[in-house]
């Protein structure tokens, strides 16, 4: 074929194909993917199906039965399998609704971190320069400063409350979420076939868009996943201390708080809640590093 | 020790190694043999892959954890260091036997000045000596690495000399506990075609005065040609042949040496 | 040379400046642009002339810009005004609870990093094999786990049921012991993690291969290549980490009624306090600028490529 027929339009060239190669760590991560999304959607689901099923103890309160230990301690009863509290109200129906709270405000207040956060993050990988080296200065500033700190700023002049809480989490989680989008979008930017879509005169924003972005997907899941843990257990101090959750709603975090005072007496209304976020949030964790692994965009190179 | 045999120096003998990967078990090294001997310098040339690193590891015996010795034997001076279930190779490591690694600038660490390092080498294989003594034989190296100016090389960090003075220092660190053999692996790849002449030139001079025997690792069979005595090609994991470099060069004898050699692009 | 470090020293104060002011402005906006703090303080049922006179004493009701240049003004000065709540000068508030909470970062910040650290060096010296997987899902548990709870539950153990410590306060050293132990869990993990990733990566690095081909020995290349090499990233973050404590600080001295800075803010917010939170949230800021400086001049003592 003569070198003068010319393609009338220049095609893009085609991405790559994910390398579904990748050694034994990539293998492992798969499988625990795999393995820890099983429990984590089996807790969802009873968290959000168990209330409706009518298998859970009363949630009322009843004051003949305060203080109850739980069904397998002395003194305990399989009504109330996880005990009663100071006011006799079944411990395991509040875990399951303060749950569902717990949970959603953990997905809610991930997303509202990642959309700015990948969104800044990206930007500042993708365009480099000036505009990332500024960027760059505001997540180093915001990534030392404690949650607290924001959360007091914000929660002394209006108040504790859902939009407050939600906020917070969105001003504490972003920075992190774009330091990663920065470094992943830095090396997919790097790879051959960024660099033929531009040589190619493809619009900037076409490319972070259509190219870039999708390539993030999976680091993005990876970060959300997460950033829901991170969530969680903000959400979890805050309510504790009084400065989240607004009752009557209640979350694990909450329910702690009235576990406090009657830690002396009645350990188990403190100790259940507590391991609930423990696993919940380790499981999140584990789940969010075996992604991490698993979607590592260096991994291309190797 | 007994007086080994006056010229070997080296002898490996039917060694075979195999590596433990996930998928199985992979043979690196298949009954390969190998002499050096005192002022000799062997050139062992093959691509990536070949077993000619596993060699050179082996023989220094800085092999990987999933990677076993399970046939043959290495020698060194008449006495046995490595075999199946025998690993006497942490007595000679950095004494009797030193290593130049491929990237010089990597091989020193960053955050240690010369002096230190080769101090904490002398300290390390010369017991009791003295701070004077590691001063002494410190500029004495460096002098015979054909560096001019020992006293600042030995006072800076490395990514304060240059390319050169980097691989200069590198090998300067493998033979200052006078080893008998120093085993170059690749040293030269990373480097300019003038920097290799002056490295190739150093190791020359280096075997000629020290009476070292070298054990040369490359994938330039020109390279090896022109500084070997002796030149073994290596392919996939085996010894395909060995010899004189200019019989190897002049006439080859196995298929795969021919297609080195036709491989090379020739300028005139 | 000498140019071109001074050059390099000069931005890098300047991003340190940038860095607390963009910190100091957040705090600002998040103070008080966020809304009017008089709702929250009066309740929304009192009458507007209560508010204004409210809103005049915390100085609300001048310009925007007036304010910003008086909150930068009160952060040289060192004057915060008074508490609404204990009548006294914030700052001198502050600094009396300073030194609790210093106590207490302190004590934990030691106790994670000497355990921190060598779980992290060994977990990498033995990496792949189960000992590591081992300490890295134990890391990470120590990261799930709500530290509050933690501390909760150790109370109820060891001081409830046991009785060996005490169970709140301040006053003797045991006293120390539990809130400290709480604290230290979660940059203990942290700094695990950190360790044997950063171990990993200068065990992997080539002059390490050279320097065991010279012979020295696993411990000696261990300790004085590789981990001189990794101590680095470990030595920011512990810095960076003991900001961070803070956070950590307000639930910890809760539960153990620890008379520090971070119950003092609690109070604060549960009484609307606001010209105290103000303060607490901009000595936070500074502080953590004080402590990137550190990191930073740290880094170019340890670093000499940095020099």
């Amino acid at each position: 074929m003569s070198r003068l027929d010319v393609k009338p339009a220049v095609k893009e060239p085609q991405a790559p194909r994910r390398a579904t190669g990748g050694g034994r760590r990539t293998r492992r991560a798969r499988t625990s993917v795999f393995w820890l999304s099983v429990p984590l959607a089996a807790i969802a689901a009873l968290v959000f199906i168990l209330p409706v099923t009518g298998l859970l103890p009363d949630g009322g309160q009843n004051l003949s039965q305060t203080r109850l230990p739980p069904a397998f301690l002395a003194g305990g009863t399989w009504d109330h399998p996880l005990g009663t509290d100071k006011r006799g109200q079944d411990v395991l129906t509040e875990l399951v609704t303060s749950g569902r709270v717990t949970i959603l405000i953990g997905l809610v207040g991930a997303l509202v971190a990642i959309g700015p956060g990948v969104l800044i993050g990206m930007l500042a990988g993708y365009l480099r320069g000036w505009v990332d080296r500024v960027i760059s200065i505001f997540i180093d500033a915001q990534l030392a400063l404690p949650f607290i700190l924001i959360a007091l700023a914000i929660i002394s002049n209006r108040g504790s409350s859902l939009p407050v809480l939600f906020s917070v989490l969105a001003l504490t989680g972003w920075a992190a979420c774009a330091r990663v989008t920065r470094s992943a979008t830095r090396t997919i930017r790097e790879q051959q076939f960024i660099l033929a879509l531009r040589a190619a005169g493809a619009s900037e924003t076409r490319i972070i868009f259509r190219h870039v972005l999708p390539n993030l997907a999976g680091t993005v899941v990876a970060l959300g996943t997460l950033q829901i843990g991170t969530a969680i257990l903000i959400e979890s101090a805050l309510s504790f201390l009084g400065l989240g959750v607004v009752p009557p709603t209640t979350s694990w975090g909450s329910m702690l708080a009235s576990g406090q005072d009657e830690l002396g007496q009645a350990w188990w209304i403190a100790f259940f809640p507590g391991l609930a976020i423990t696993v919940l949030v380790l499981l999140v964790n584990l789940l969010g590093d075996a992604l991490l692994t698993h979607y590592d965009p260096r991994k291309r190179r190797r | 020790m007994s007086e080994p045999p006056m010229s070997e120096l080296l002898n490996v003998s039917g060694l075979s190694i195999t590596a433990r990967v996930s998928r199985g078990e992979l043979r690196l090294l298949d009954r390969v043999d190998l002499t050096i001997g005192r002022g000799e310098i062997v050139g062992v040339v093959g691509e990536s892959g070949s077993g000619k690193t596993t060699l050179s590891r082996a023989v220094i015996g800085l092999l990987d954890r999933n990677v076993r010795v399970d046939g043959g034997s290495i020698s060194l001076s008449g006495e046995q260091i490595v075999a199946p279930g025998v690993d006497r190779t942490a007595q000679i490591r950095g004494s009797a036997v030193g290593m130049v690694f491929q990237d010089a600038s990597r091989s020193l660490n960053p955050l240690m000045k010369v002096r230190a390092q080769l101090a904490e080498v002398l300290r390390r294989h010369v017991p009791g000596i003295g701070k004077q003594e590691i001063e002494r034989r410190s500029v004495e190296v460096l002098e015979q690495m054909r560096i001019s100016d020992a006293a600042r090389v030995l006072s800076s960090y490395p990514h304060q000399l240059s390319g050169g003075l980097r691989q200069r220092v590198a090998i300067g660190l493998a033979v200052v506990t006078r080893p008998s053999l120093v085993i170059a692996d690749e040293c030269t790849t990373a480097l300019d075609v003038t920097t290799q002449t002056k490295v190739v030139e150093l190791f020359r001079t280096l075997v000629g005065e020290l009476g070292i025997g070298l054990l040369f690792v490359t994938h330039d069979l020109m390279l090896a040609s022109d500084l070997c005595d002796r030149i073994a090609v290596m392919n996939g994991g085996r010894v395909v042949e060995t010899g004189p470099a200019m019989q190897i060069l002049d006439r080859p004898e196995h298929d795969y040496t021919r297609r080195l050699l036709a491989a090379i692009p020739t300028w005139t | 040379m000498r140019t071109l470090h001074l050059r390099r020293t000069a931005l890098r104060l300047l991003v340190l400046l940038a860095s607390t002011f963009i910190a100091l402005t957040t705090a600002f906006a998040l103070g008080r642009l966020s809304g009017d703090p008089t709702v929250n303080i009066l309740g929304p049922t009192a009458p507007p002339e209560q508010r204004e006179a409210l809103r005049h004493e915390l100085g609300l009701d001048r310009p925007p810009l007036t304010q910003y240049l008086d909150y930068f003004r009160s952060v040289f000065t060192g004057d915060f005004g008074d508490s609404l709540q204990f009548y006294q000068s914030n700052t001198t508030l502050i600094l009396e609870r300073l030194p609790y909470t210093l106590q207490l970062v302190a004590a934990g910040m030691t106790i994670a990093v000497l355990i921190g650290v060598p779980l992290g060096v060994l977990a990498a010296t033995r990496e792949g094999t189960w000992w590591d997987r081992a300490a890295s899902t134990l890391a990470l548990l120590g990261q799930s786990v709500p530290v509050f709870w933690l501390g909760m539950m150790l109370v109820a153990l060891f001081a409830v049921k046991l009785g060996w410590l005490p169970a709140g306060q301040s006053g003797t050293p045991r006293h120390l012991i539990l809130p400290a132990v709480t604290m230290s869990l979660y940059p203990m993990a942290h700094i695990a993690r950190l360790t044997r990733a950063s171990m990993s990566e200068a065990l992997a690095e080539p002059f390490i291969d050279s320097a065991r081909a010279r012979g020295l020995s696993t411990a000696g290349v261990v300790w004085r290549h590789a981990f001189k090499n990794a101590l680095m990233p470990v030595l920011t973050i512990v810095i960076l980490q003991t900001g961070i404590l803070m956070s950590g600080a307000v639930a910890i001295e809760y539960v153990y009624s620890w008379p520090g800075l971070g119950q003092l803010a609690l109070q604060a917010v549960q009484f609307r306090d606001y010209p105290l939170v103000q303060a607490i949230v901009v000595f936070g800021a500074l502080t953590f600028v004080v402590l990137n400086l550190l990191v930073d001049v740290i880094h170019s003592i340890v670093d000499p490529r940095v020099r």
